[in-house]
């Protein structure tokens, strides 16, 4: 900051030196002007005396005898003119050929005049100018500088393909989690494997109940919407989700640090939270004195949301709010049955969870990729661990997995959701209660209105490992009731086959 | 080694300086010609609205000379060719000196990097030194 003042005022004197030197020069041009009207006047004076010289053979007058006295005289010959041509040139002309020569000569000081007066008239423009340049330079004057920056902040969040921000209930985030799963399957698409459907359908019916939580919190933000929100935390994804395992708090904080560090200058684009807005009055305040008021947009207008990256061009859309009131949810619901941990099976509420979630399919075996979350969240995480100690955990998990899916098969949803009562409540009795390192949510935001959307997509394999996490086995009361109403395209006609 | 090269910074220095002056000089050359061209003109256009009944003069010092005015024609054209010639001939020179200034601009701003590197390395030299004396020590030891 102060090297920009200390600029700033370089320019400052830069650009004053540069009007005074202007203002030299249209002095000069000025006193040449003078100079050269004065001479015009003469010439002038000097034609109307040749003019009426030679009315008269000869006039009585007083010479000039030296700078003090006169002597009365007579001056003869008055046609007889001896001119003096420049460069110790004389002629002998008469009163009217001097005449022409006094016209040449005047057309020629003419022209030199309408020179300097040119000149001065550039100047002067330029001296204005400069005047300008000065008065902006030290902020006076209602000059405002603004500034749009090129958004190449957006490209290390998001890897790929260049996403346009669709409105709040449109239908983009399906297509890319879709996309996702096409990568890994190869292809499994529309006629992937039963069993890989079969696993699918459940994930996607929590989707569905997830985004229509969504929507519903989705209206309550958008009524204390902030579009910088968003563009700030895109680039922030990875670091924030790390900062997530730690604590809910610190997550707060962190968005406006990472903030910080994205737009340490002046926005003028509101905040919504405090911290933000107490760092952009700061630097109003910093700025105000050195340089040029300053307005740097952005055209993020997506509402609030943070896109953690999951892995290979995929992100998931958090909500700092939305993560708050999950979490109270969960925790005022905690006390309810364990019957629907089936869908806690796909709730997402840590980032070890996206892990679980999203695993890559490979030969009909669910392998994990790999975490790039800290060991502490792996011990109960089914990630691709290189450490030995959780091998053999995750080998029971993944049995457990398999079981689990195969149970899923033979089982319609109605049915799943009781069935796997007891298949879950098996783990929690096995694992430990974990410490809930990350106690938000992460939902994962899916915009969509209706149900119908979401049957006409068909997610490629997507199974789900069954994670030991009993503070999560609360479910939603009515999420079951939801799912058997959905049936994707996929599980009607397997029904049908049946 | 920091010397040494302020000695030639000093010479280059007054080179420059000697060049600059050349410069202005030419260019002060040039414009005194500029003028004596521009009167030696009106002389000309004058000369051509007089005719032959006319006598015309040359001052030479205190004495008017009386002319023709068909050599003064001639007289003044020539000046006037000489005087152009002049005036390109200073063009020449003063291009020349300008190039020959922008040089010694590089030379000496290069002299003065390598000076300031110079002063900015003798003091880190010695610490340099020193502290190769003293590993060398602490090996000698430990050996």
């Amino acid at each position: 900051m102060a090297e920009k003042g200390n600029t700033n005022m370089e320019h400052l004197g830069g650009v004053v030196r540069l009007r005074e030197e202007h203002q030299k020069v249209v002095q000069d041009c000025e006193s040449r002007i003078q100079h050269w009207k004065k001479v015009l006047a003469d010439y002038e004076a000097l034609d109307d005396r040749l003019r009426t010289l030679p009315d008269q053979l000869c006039y009585d007058i007083m010479v000039p005898f030296g700078p003090l006295a006169f002597m009365p005289g007579k001056l003869v010959h008055t046609n007889e003119v001896t001119v003096l041509l420049g460069d110790n040139w004389f002629a002998k002309c008469s009163a009217k050929q001097a005449q022409k020569i006094v016209k040449h000569r005047m057309k020629h000081v003419g022209s030199q005049l309408d020179d300097v007066t040119k000149i001065m008239k550039n100047f002067e423009a330029r001296v204005g100018f400069a005047k300008d340049l000065e008065s902006m330079s030290a902020n006076t004057g209602n000059y405002v500088d603004i500034r749009e920056e090129v958004g190449n902040n957006d490209s290390p969040a998001t890897k790929g393909k260049q996403r346009i921000a669709h409105k709040p209930n449109s239908k983009p985030k399906m297509d890319v989690v879709f996309g996702l799963k096409e990568e890994d399957e190869g292809e499994s698409g529309d006629t992937g494997s039963r069993k890989g459907v079969m696993t699918e359908e459940e994930l996607w019916a929590r989707l569905d109940e997830l985004e229509r939580l969504e929507e519903l919190q989705d209206e309550q933000d958008r009524l204390s919407d902030n579009a910088d929100m968003n563009g700030e935390d895109t680039s922030s994804s990875s670091s924030e989700e790390e900062e997530e395992e730690e604590e809910e708090k610190e997550a707060d904080a962190a968005l406006p640090v990472n903030g910080l560090s994205l737009k340490p200058s002046r926005s003028s684009v509101p905040h919504s939270t405090q911290p933000l807005t107490g760092r952009k009055e700061e630097d109003y305040e910093e700025e105000d004195g050195s340089c040029l008021p300053t307005i740097f947009f952005s055209h993020t207008v997506e509402p609030k949301k943070v896109r953690i990256n999951t892995g290979k061009n995929t992100t998931l859309k958090f909500s700092e709010r939305k993560e708050q009131k999950e979490h109270s949810k969960r925790k005022k619901k905690n006390g309810h049955s364990n019957g629907h941990s089936h869908h806690e099976l796909h709730k997402i509420t840590t980032p070890a969870d996206i892990y679980r979630l999203f695993v890559d399919m490979k030969n009909g075996e669910p392998i994990p990729r790999k975490s790039i979350l800290k060991s502490r969240s792996r011990e109960n995480s089914v990630c691709s661990d290189t450490s030995e100690s959780s091998a053999a955990d995750f080998e029971e998990r993944r049995m457990i997995g398999r079981s689990f899916s195969h149970d899923e098969m033979t089982h319609s949803d109605t049915s799943d959701g009781i069935t796997e009562e007891d298949s879950p409540t098996v783990m929690p009795l096995q694992t430990p209660s974990r410490f809930e390192a990350f106690s938000g949510t992460v939902v994962e935001k899916d915009p969509m209105p209706t149900a119908v959307p979401h049957l006409t997509i068909v997610p490629p394999a997507l199974p789900t490992i069954l994670e030991r996490k009993q503070e999560e086995v609360a479910p939603d009361v009515p999420l079951p009731e939801q799912a058997p109403k959905r049936v994707s395209k996929f599980k009607a006609a397997r029904l049908q086959q049946k | 080694m920091a010397e040494a090269i302020q000695k030639k910074l000093k010479a280059e220095v007054e080179k420059y300086t000697q060049t600059q002056k050349d410069v202005s000089k030419s260019v002060s050359a040039r414009q005194k010609l500029e003028t004596q061209m521009a009167e030696n003109n009106i002389v000309k256009e004058e000369l051509d609205l007089l005719d032959s009944s006319n006598t015309v003069f040359k001052l030479i010092g205190p004495v008017l000379v009386k002319q023709d005015l068909d050599e003064a024609k001639a007289t003044v054209a020539k000046r006037l060719e000489y005087i152009n010639g002049e005036i390109q001939r200073y063009e020449t020179l003063l291009k020349d000196y300008h190039k020959k200034s922008e040089q010694q601009r590089e030379v000496l701003t290069s002299l003065q990097q390598d000076l300031q590197k110079a002063q900015g390395l003798t003091p880190g030299k010695i610490w340099l030194t020193r502290l190769q004396r003293h590993k060398s020590g602490k090996s000698g030891e430990s050996h």
